[in-house]
């Protein structure tokens, strides 16, 4: 088997166009072919790291739960932008504690890294 | 070179797969391998037969059976997109004891297995989304 660096870029909101959760599940069938797997939140995206989701009143799969398992499936590079962060308003103590918070030199590099980019 | 493709938007709502389409026969006219398509989100809609393209407009559904009957290039839609969408074959009609079914017989219904399967196997990867 061909071990690649796969980025998953997940930009979207976490429940607004039925995207996040099937692109986090594109993330863990990736990672169970025994990938390099980062995962970068930017954008509207970082909402989906928000702590504390809970969608169980409208029977939708909550997002902070399935990131939950990453570590389970050593999806261990996770990352959110800083400046989306910052122009949402929402601080570093806001989001799940595995998510590194890089600026946009770091993005660029972490980008430079991979054989494949994905988006959501 | 052999590409792999991804489209995640239909062809109504933005340019992308059209923009997939023309990409694909560029890159085999210029000789590169096309190992699969992979259709996700409401790019699943390019194939449902129920759909009617006016006369005058580009028939996706129809130019994307033709690259797939004229050099073998599979055509595949995420099973879970597609389902969710009302785009279903006959086993999945039986399945889930609905009325019809509607899937294109050039295209199949797939797992994600096999968008991390033409992610890992192809030199190249693009998807065009919306």
């Amino acid at each position: 088997m061909i071990t690649k660096n796969i980025l998953f870029l997940c930009r979207q909101t976490p429940y607004g166009d039925y995207r996040a959760a099937p692109a986090i599940e594109s993330v863990l069938v990736m990672a169970a072919f025994d990938q390099r797997i980062s995962v970068l939140f930017r954008d509207d995206g970082v909402w989906q790291l928000l702590k504390d989701q809970n969608r169980n009143h409208e029977k939708r799969k909550t997002i902070s739960k399935m990131l939950g398992v990453f570590a389970e499936y050593e999806i261990q590079d996770v990352y959110a932008c800083r400046n989306s962060l910052s122009i949402r308003n929402v601080s570093e103590d806001q989001i799940l504690d595995f998510a590194t918070i890089i600026n946009s030199e770091e993005q660029k590099n972490l980008i430079k890294r991979q054989n494949i980019v994905l988006n959501d | 070179m052999k590409i792999g493709i991804a489209v995640y938007s239909d062809g109504l709502s933005s340019p992308a797969s059209h923009s997939a389409l023309m990409f694909a026969k560029a890159a085999l006219t210029q000789g590169h391998k096309i190992s699969r398509v992979f259709f996700y989100h409401e790019g699943a809609h390019v194939a449902n037969t129920l759909s009617v393209t006016p006369q005058d407009e580009p028939n996706l559904q129809n130019q994307w059976r033709e690259l797939h009957y004229s050099h073998g290039i599979e055509l595949g839609i995420c099973i879970a997109t597609a389902l969710r969408r009302g785009i279903v074959n006959q086993s999945e009609q039986l399945r889930h004891n609905l009325k019809s079914y509607n899937l294109d017989d050039a295209f199949d219904l797939i797992g994600l297995g096999q968008l991390a399967d033409m992610a890992i196997t192809s030199d190249r990867f693009i998807t065009f989304d919306s």
